[in-house]
């Protein structure tokens, strides 16, 4: 094995101890639990890698800590698996595309998916069963959620932007 | 971009896109999870969670006692006020002593329900993405627990068991838009259906509806399980009620509860695996998940 494929490996084998940490602490009962919102941290977390590491690596990630979502969730047993994964992918592609590789733009794909990922479970969970009174709902419940997980983007592409360098290639540095 | 959607790359993530599909429609057409999938991620995470709550739960208990000194000292005040309050109080024993007598009743169930079978079990888990309190214990198949099992705690109902694993539980609490239980006014005898209200929930309260518009209920009043249906034994306690009033359609009431169990913050519960009179018949799809309430008319 070279060195350069032993790094490679132990880098994702870090991230994926960093995502798993995160699903870990957003599912802790009374962690990060602010008047009963608490933020979904896997969800910037595999954005990061996606945008560090590109789409695929981060729709892998997305799929597979999206399954772990999924098996504590209320929603539909693979909804988080699939957005995540798309939203890895979406925003892999567009960091190498659209974007430049920022923590502003990386904190706004992050805000976006939370928020693509808030709106579609509000309107399958909520709209469709047609319950009443949910305007309240969405601003008490859903949109603080959004902003709270966006925040967390934060940390997580400090962190991730620093892993990144961390594990590059000594001959990529130079 | 084109050469993105010509590699491999794009074919492997479609695949785990169509897979997901798959694994959506199975779901919501079987109304249970991906039970490999979601069994295996529950098995790994589950250490990891017990250990995660039990490190948060000693921490923040620490803590509190710093957090807190000015909120413990205004509660020593409102102590001590209730302490002379119920010194006045006394003048009305023979009264109170009959409600304690009624109250008593309820908190020594075990006492006076030998046909009771309780699993005790911890909260390890409560997602981020739940918004009427669910949570996961730490108890499963195992364990003896069933789906449609109820979880209470000393105080009352907290909810019921939805599905269940090898070693976990996922449990939806009565602030559940899609739990419904049959539960009557002990001082009235008038019956109704309990369920979640999602304008509600985030207060930690829920709604008891279908009352007779003529009913004398009042605030204050307990509620407890009707025991009809067989999915909740009889004489649970449920909650008061803290308001009253007519429904839209002008028919019937419903009542605002302010439920007996402390359901945002309980880290034990039990399951009554068995009872007297429960009922086993619904099957594990969604489609005809627990609905006492339903049942009952």
């Amino acid at each position: 094995m070279t060195k350069y494929l032993r790094r490679k490996i132990m880098k994702f084998f870090v991230y994926a101890v960093i995502v798993f940490a995160a699903y870990i602490l957003q599912t802790t009962p009374g962690l990060f639990d602010f008047y009963g919102i608490k933020p979904i941290l896997v969800l910037p977390a595999c954005i990061c890698i996606a945008v560090y590491e590109g789409e695929f690596a981060g729709g892998l990630f997305g799929f597979f800590f999206g399954i772990f979502c999924d098996s504590g969730s209320e929603t539909v047993f693979g909804f988080n698996a699939l957005l995540f994964l798309l939203f890895c992918v979406a925003a892999g592609l567009a960091t190498i595309y659209i974007f430049r590789r920022s923590t502003m733009n990386i904190m706004l794909l992050c805000l976006a998916a939370a928020f693509s990922r808030s709106a579609l479970e509000y309107f399958f969970g909520f709209i469709l069963y047609g319950y009443e009174e949910l305007s309240p709902f969405f601003y008490t419940e859903i949109a603080p959620q959004v902003v709270f997980t966006s925040i967390f983007s934060f940390p997580f592409c400090l962190l991730f932007r620093w892993l990144h360098k961390k594990f590059e290639p000594e001959t990529a540095k130079e | 971009m084109q050469k993105f959607f010509k590699s491999w790359y794009f074919k492997v993530l479609c695949a785990l896109a169509v897979f997901a599909v798959a694994i959506m429609i199975r779901a919501a057409a079987s109304g249970s999870a991906e039970v490999f999938l979601s069994q295996a991620a529950s098995v790994i995470s589950q250490p990891f969670l017990k250990i995660s709550s039990g490190i948060t739960e000693s921490v923040s208990g620490f803590l509190d006692r710093f957090a807190n000194a000015e909120e413990n000292y205004l509660r020593v005040q409102e102590l001590e006020e209730e302490l002379r309050l119920a010194n006045e109080k006394l003048i009305d024993y023979e009264q109170k002593k009959r409600e304690n007598e009624q109250f008593r009743s309820f908190l020594g169930l075990k006492e006076t329900n030998p046909d009771y079978e309780f699993e005790p079990a911890t909260v390890i888990g409560r997602d981020s993405t739940n918004r009427f309190y669910s949570f996961t214990i730490d108890k499963g198949s195992i364990h003896g627990v069933e789906a449609a099992d109820p979880v209470i705690t000393a105080d009352g109902l907290v909810g019921i068991v939805w599905e269940v694993g090898l070693t976990y539980s996922h449990v939806r609490t009565i602030l559940d838009i899609s739990v419904e239980a049959g539960v009557y006014d002990i001082s009235t005898r008038d019956s109704g259906i309990i369920t979640g209200d999602i304008s509600l929930s985030s207060e930690g309260l829920c709604k008891l509806k279908y009352l007779p518009k003529e009913s004398g209920i009042a605030n204050g009043n307990l509620i407890v399980t009707s025991g009809i249906g067989g999915v909740f034994p009889k004489d649970l306690p449920v909650g008061t009620v803290k308001s009253i009033e007519v429904d839209s359609s002008g028919l019937s009431l419903t009542a605002v509860i302010s439920p007996s169990a402390d359901i945002e913050n309980v880290t034990d519960v039990l399951v009554i695996k068995s009872f007297n009179g429960q009922s086993k018949g619904y099957s594990d799809s969604s489609e005809t998940l627990p609905e006492e309430g339903g049942e009952t008319e």
